[in-house]
């Protein structure tokens, strides 16, 4: 491996043609020329990548960016061999034969139709000494189910418990529950529906439904209530080293009182006693406990509201969402690497939250902790505090949930990590024992 | 004989066509963009994805196009599934769901038979009533329970066969059991209902008034007569048996086809939903010719070429 693997596949990122769904967010937005060439107004060479030598590797910053070590464990960022990459063409990357690895681990069994996939241990790679684990086997179970009792049985060494079976599951030995990097919350769309570009309307819908009692009997599974646009323990004080979300406090709660006191502004505002609104959200068993709970709830709470549920397969929401052709949307988010920005981003003006979301406030705050305040951490920490009251005094979406995974592990398997980003598990340093 | 084959050739190739036809334009209708992380893609992404599948041709054009690769036996390029050829998503997936059906509907149709003879020679009897529960059963309960229980008592429980995934034949076992109580029940319902009836007719009395053994006669004059209807409602289950059950491969987490046809509706999959449609439909229809030309073999009164047989 050689920078001009780096270089090469930098520029394939954000090179238009190659259509990279993370290349424009991230590496197009932090490199020199990266947007110009993204949009195919310049060529690739002008990206501001170079090889010095064989391995000196030169990047070209268009501005101070304060998290650009986290972005570099991000796929986008790997290096690519050209030759390699160039001789399989569009199969590139399709089966374990036509991708390359220098990791810890490379795959030696996939297939893209493939339901099993095998990773090896990388005799090759630069610090294979320290790598224990020979052999690692996936297998797609889609009944949660049936991965458990191929657990019981002892055929794998994880299984991922879905929210139904946890109370089956709570007390077994083997049971953990972590904090994924995935908040839930409610998209509320400015521009469809008259009533919910009414402030007040909106503040009265986030804080109407009893979070806690969501996360507890509907998801059960160790997930947390969220009070945010942030979770916890993600971004720390660079001086104080408190956490983001600890100093900002529950931003959005749950408060019947003030949420009738608002709703009932909103109603006089809009000079209306009975307001209808669709709830969309995707079609899976989950979503229909969650939907009905939260309509229950919202219209229990706000008197004159009419909730109608409409639940769509995941590849018609996201049109839906993308058109602006919904009211309230159940949706996700995570963040891609270490910075509040991350989280923050898709707030801003036409930053695709898809819920006509635009407030000069926020933007500006955002534009500051960007650029200006870039290189002045404290500053550009206190912007992004600042631009997250903003979003919950303007009230803009109402946070749910962060979301848990349950699982099954063996105990045998150990210093297997869970990633916050990029990956979803570490496993250069993990080991079976006996 | 010759000419009614390749008379029928004909049609089936029209009926392909028809419904490869129907297809594309039902599927065109789906809600949904057919593009992968639609979330995260611009728009001007979006419009260079759909220009270089040609998705922002006008229907016709499109239309044109799939039939014209299809005539060449191209079924295109999955979407979904990392530039894989539609043909190479069917050669991968297949395979389990092949043997699964072909070993249902081998043992459940002998099953069905044997369990059917039983009930109709013991017509009315104890051996007829068990064998009709155990049909009624088998029809009724949903293979979903049923696989379910299956490995919950066998696996999970007795531990005398593997809990899921796919490896050797004694993976198959469970999930062919599962597979194969509908048609075991439908060929002993059947089977029951025209032995009944074929051994009350005349030349059955015949038969028997000259002394043949109730074995030759149940085996050779019975059961041969009742085999047509059989063979009627059995043939087209096989294609959709051979093609893989969505529920079956969910449970036991086989790498089927069946699975793979679901999911390519849900994340509309256009060459996908095309190429495992097609594959069924021309399945089937193969076997609706089998079957006619079976009919003549079992039933020398049934003649394909209009009575000219020598």
């Amino acid at each position: 491996m050689t920078a001009h693997d780096f270089v090469f596949g930098w520029q394939r990122a954000v090179d238009p043609e190659t259509a990279s769904v993370t290349g424009l967010y991230t590496v197009s937005e932090i490199l020199e020329n990266g947007t110009a060439v993204n949009q195919g107004e310049l060529p690739v060479e002008e990206l501001g990548v170079k090889a010095d030598g064989d391995y000196t590797f030169v990047v070209t910053l268009a501005k101070p960016v304060p998290y650009f070590e986290s972005l570099l464990v991000t796929m986008t960022f790997l290096p690519q061999n050209e030759a390699f990459v160039t001789e399989h063409g569009d199969n590139f990357a399709t089966s374990a034969d036509t991708l390359l690895s220098n990791g810890p681990f490379k795959m030696t069994e996939w297939e893209s139709t493939a339901s099993k996939w095998v990773m090896e241990k990388n005799e090759d790679y630069w610090d294979a000494d320290v790598v224990q684990i020979e052999k690692i086997t996936y297998n797609v179970v889609k009944d949660p189910q049936v991965a458990a009792d191929l657990y019981e049985k002892g055929e794998i060494d994880r299984a991922d418990i879905s929210s139904d079976l946890v109370d089956q599951y709570i007390s077994h030995d083997d049971f953990t529950a972590f904090d994924e990097n995935a908040l839930f919350y409610l998209r509320i769309n400015q521009t469809r529906n008259e009533a919910l570009a009414n402030e007040n309307v909106r503040a009265a819908i986030i804080s109407a439904f009893d979070k806690q009692a969501l996360v507890d009997s509907i998801l059960n599974n160790g997930s947390k209530v969220s009070y945010g646009a942030l979770p916890d323990n993600y971004s720390k004080h660079p001086e104080t080293d408190e956490d983001f979300r600890e100093i900002n406090g529950k931003l959005a709660d749950y408060d019947v009182e003030a949420a009738q006191a608002a709703w009932a502004k909103g109603l006089e505002e809009l000079g209306t006693d009975k307001i209808e609104v669709e709830l969309l959200a995707d079609d899976n068993e989950l979503n229909k406990q969650m939907t009905e709970y939260l309509a229950n709830q919202l219209q229990k709470n706000l008197e004159g509201l009419a909730i109608t549920i409409r639940m769509v397969p995941f590849e018609q929401r996201i049109e839906l969402d993308k058109n602006m052709n919904y009211d309230l949307e159940i949706t996700g988010a995570g963040a891609s690497y270490l910075d509040p920005y991350s989280w923050l981003n898709h707030f801003v003006t036409d930053g695709g939250n898809n819920m006509g979301y635009s407030s000069e406030r926020f933007d500006h705050l955002i534009d500051q902790a960007m650029n200006d305040l870039a290189m002045e951490p404290v500053k550009r920490f206190e912007a992004f505090l600042e631009a997250e009251k903003v979003l919950f005094e303007e009230s803009a979406f109402a946070p749910m949930y962060q979301r848990a995974k349950a699982q099954l592990v063996s105990p045998r398997i150990k210093d297997a990590y869970a990633m916050p980003f990029a990956k979803d598990y570490e496993y250069k340093w993990a080991s079976v024992t006996e | 004989m010759v000419r009614y084959i390749l008379k029928r050739m004909m049609y089936m190739a029209l009926t392909l066509f028809l419904i490869a036809s129907v297809t594309f334009f039902l599927m065109k209708m789906l809600p949904g963009s057919p593009l992968k992380d639609t979330d995260d893609l611009t728009k001007a992404q979006e419009e260079m994805l759909l220009e270089r599948y040609g998705l922002n041709d006008p229907i016709s054009v499109q239309y044109a196009k799939y039939i014209g690769a299809l005539v060449q036996g191209d079924l295109g390029t999955s979407f979904h599934f990392s530039n894989t050829p539609v043909t190479k998503i069917i050669k991968d997936r297949i395979g389990p769901s092949m043997q699964l059906g072909a070993q249902a509907l081998v043992l459940g149709t002998i099953l069905g038979i044997g369990l059917g003879l039983i009930a109709a020679v013991f017509h009315n009897g104890v051996w007829d009533y068990t064998s009709t529960t155990l049909a009624v059963l088998g029809i009724s309960i949903p293979s979903f329970v049923f696989a379910g229980l299956l490995q919950w008592i066998f696996a999970v429980n007795l531990g005398w066969f593997p809990v899921a995934l796919w490896g050797g034949f004694e993976y198959s076992i469970l999930p062919t059991i599962a597979l194969m109580i509908f048609p075991l029940a439908t060929a002993a319902r059947f089977t029951r209902t025209e032995m009944i009836e074929v051994l009350g007719s005349d030349f059955i009395l015949t038969a028997r008034a000259k002394g043949i053994s109730e074995y030759a006669i149940v085996l050779k004059h019975g059961l041969r007569n009742a085999l047509i209807p059989l063979i009627t409602v059995i043939g087209p289950m096989a294609a959709s048996l051979m093609t893989g059950t969505l529920v079956i491969e969910q449970i036991f987490a086989i790498p089927g086809l069946g699975e793979q046809f679901v999911m390519s509706v849900m994340v509309n999959d256009y060459p996908t939903i095309m190429g495992t449609t097609l594959l069924l439909a021309f399945l089937f229809i193969v076997i609706i010719l089998v079957i006619d030309l079976l009919y003549g073999l079992i039933d020398p009164r049934i003649r394909v070429d209009g009575g000219k047989s020598s």
